[in-house]
């Protein structure tokens, strides 16, 4: 799984610990989301998207899927 | 439960532990039993190395103002524990097997003390790796 969160978090200027915090969980975790290791619940791919101000199918998507 | 009363109750839990162990060394070791008075004080530093990693990482999160648990670290909690109680099945057998050879009326202990160290450092490798599935 691919995720845009580095991309986004970039444009609005967020470190993963700022981040971490809007959407309260661990900096690990924010880590490990952008790295594409850890596969959310859909609870948290919606506050991340939330906190980028995305929706979840423009943060999180698989190679090869239709863009 | 908040962040803080679930740390202290963690914190008062591991002491108790520490000072068990402690405790139980050198019952040992006034009885002359050098060896199982070895195992048992390594078990305390181990215990306490353990200790102060954590608090370091207790003390980070509260500086950060980020919670000590997330999905994340319970997923990987999750995961630790089913491991550990399926290794755990392999362990039991092999202390069964072993069993004329080790201490009288130490298999419970060594068994309940083999899944706790599986599942500690299962927990660790899962969260170091970051994926849990």
């Amino acid at each position: 799984m691919k995720t845009r969160i580095k991309e986004l978090r970039a444009r609005y200027d967020l470190t993963q610990e700022d981040l971490a915090r809007k959407v309260g969980v661990r900096r690990e975790t924010i880590l490990f989301l952008e790295k594409g290791k850890y596969n959310p619940s859909l609870k948290l791919a919606h506050d991340v998207a939330q906190a980028l101000e995305t929706t979840i199918d423009e943060l999180f998507f698989f190679e090869g899927d239709p863009r | 439960m908040n962040d803080t009363t679930r740390t202290a109750l963690k914190a008062a839990a591991v002491s108790l532990l520490i000072l068990t162990m402690a405790l139980l060394g050198y019952t040992l070791w006034a009885r002359g039993k050098v060896v199982e008075s070895g195992t048992a004080m390594g078990i305390v530093i181990a215990l306490v190395v353990f200790a102060a990693f954590a608090l370091r990482n207790v003390a980070k999160s509260a500086r950060q103002g980020l919670p000590l648990e997330d999905e994340f670290t319970k997923r990987a909690k999750a995961s630790a524990a089913s491991f550990a109680f399926y290794a755990s099945l392999y362990l039991w057998l092999a202390l069964m097997y072993f069993e004329d050879y080790l201490p009288e009326h130490r298999l419970p202990g060594l068994a309940i003390l083999g899944s706790a160290l599986i599942f500690g450092l299962r927990y660790l490798y899962l969260v170091k790796r970051g994926r849990v599935d």
